[in-house]
């Protein structure tokens, strides 16, 4: 049975799944949600994900939102498949979920206002406010570095294997370091930048990186 | 043998106070280590190792040191699954996933809305600031949006993830105990099924003992 994602494979979330997905060597099929023209806040879609956002999988009857759910789902749902990404004992997983808490919490806002303000808002032909890109620019600088001391420590963010702490990651520092023209943030922290060319360049991340871009 | 948890926090503390009910929920043993807030004791080294984003809580079991309130409830609720309430439905993948529906939810949609509304009320005035009603309007008017998808979720079922409490329903508990004392409270009380739940998940025994403790701004 083929899992449905639905959404867009160049937007941030929907990658986070489907970087999952091809990691674990799970089937998938990408149904196309038109974020440009709104599709996701029309009732239709509002029955399958009621916060009107993407995305969203089907599994057979089995239906989920939220990519940091549905992550964790599959992880656990193949735990025997392909990379293990939950690591192995109580104490590893609990420093996995740790760095999610963190990629969500600490990092994410900072990055995704940041995409927003450098990439999104032009986009639109809206102008970006030019003092709030530089304290969120501040900001993420101040979280990297504590990132910059932990991979200083331990090659990825959990431990000494690639876990969904840092696949969760991929989308928004992929739009960082491209679009949004803020490379330097990772390319001036030597763990950081080593870290970012590992996870970068696993076949699962290059193979989605070359469907979306 | 088995070493007593330590958890490094205020009682006052949302966040603190989460880990704390979920421990109580597991009836599993802890230590309340106070960590001082007003005198930044969080943002000074000795705390910082533990927690380089110097925020509290830290917990401590045995070599583990874990920060994120959310990754801590996590592993308690499944290192002690046999123990207390059940709070991941660990026996059955789909109900765990639904469980990690919600909890995703309150952590993206929920927590961001009604975080700022909280320190508006609460933090500021320790600042010295008066509320900022634009920020309060702002995020009440988003809180709204997603009470009505709750409202909608809890007419059909009577917890978040199902018919069974879980850490879904219990990650909601610190943040709107305190909202619940802003004049905005109504946004709770005027949707049925959304107050429903909320005096139903606010007066179990485990959320009781840790709100006695949670006098943030009382005199």
């Amino acid at each position: 049975m083929v899992v449905k994602v639905y959404g867009s494979v160049k937007a941030a979330c929907p990658q986070r799944v489907l970087a999952c997905l091809l990691e674990k060597g799970v089937e998938f099929e990408i149904v196309q949600v038109d974020l440009d023209e709104g599709e996701h806040k029309r009732p239709e879609f509002l029955l399958r994900q009621p916060f009107g956002q993407v995305p969203v999988i089907e599994d057979g009857d089995f239906k989920l939102f939220e990519s940091r759910a549905i992550i964790r789902y599959y992880a656990a749902k193949y735990a025997n498949q392909g990379p293990n990404l939950l690591g192995n004992t109580l104490e590893e997983k609990a420093l996995v979920d740790q760095w999610l808490e963190v990629e969500a919490h600490n990092f994410n806002d900072l990055a995704f206002n940041l995409v927003l303000q450098l990439v999104i808002l032009p986009r639109m032909g809206q102008r970006s406010d030019t003092a709030l890109v530089h304290n969120l620019e501040q900001k993420l600088e101040a979280v990297l570095n504590i990132y910059e001391q932990r991979l200083s420590k331990s090659n990825y963010l959990a431990g000494d294997s690639f876990t969904l702490a840092d696949l969760s990651h991929l989308p928004a520092l992929r739009y960082l370091m491209n679009e949004a023209g803020m490379a330097h943030l990772v390319t001036q922290r030597k763990h950081v930048n080593a870290w970012w060319d590992k996870i970068s360049s696993r076949p699962a991340w290059k193979k989605l990186a070359s469907l979306a871009h | 043998m088995t070493t007593l948890i330590k958890l490094y926090g205020a009682p006052v503390s949302t966040c603190t106070a989460r880990v704390m009910t979920c421990l109580h929920e597991k009836a599993v043993d802890f230590a309340l280590v106070p960590v001082d807030l007003f005198s930044c004791e969080h943002k000074q080294p000795p705390f910082l190792a533990k927690n380089p984003f110097g925020q509290i809580p830290v917990l401590e079991d045995g070599d583990l040191t874990l920060f994120e309130s959310r990754a801590m409830t996590a592993y308690v609720a499944e290192k002690f699954k046999e123990a207390g309430t059940d709070l991941i439905r660990h026996h059955d993948l789909k109900e765990a996933a639904l469980v990690k529906v919600w909890i995703e939810v309150e952590s993206q949609q929920f927590h961001p809305a009604i975080a700022p509304i909280v320190y508006e009320y609460f933090v500021a005035p320790i600042q010295g600031k008066s509320p900022d009603q634009g920020v309060i309007d702002a995020n009440l008017e988003k809180l709204s949006k997603v009470l009505d998808v709750y409202e909608a979720k809890l007419s059909s079922a009577k917890y978040l993830a199902g018919d069974f409490y879980s850490l879904a329903d219990l990650h909601h508990l610190p943040y709107t105990y305190y909202f619940m004392k802003t004049p905005c409270a109504s946004i709770i009380s005027e949707r049925a099924h959304v107050k429903a739940w909320w005096e139903d998940i606010s007066s179990r025994p485990a959320f009781k003992k840790v709100s006695e403790g949670m006098n943030f701004g009382e005199k």
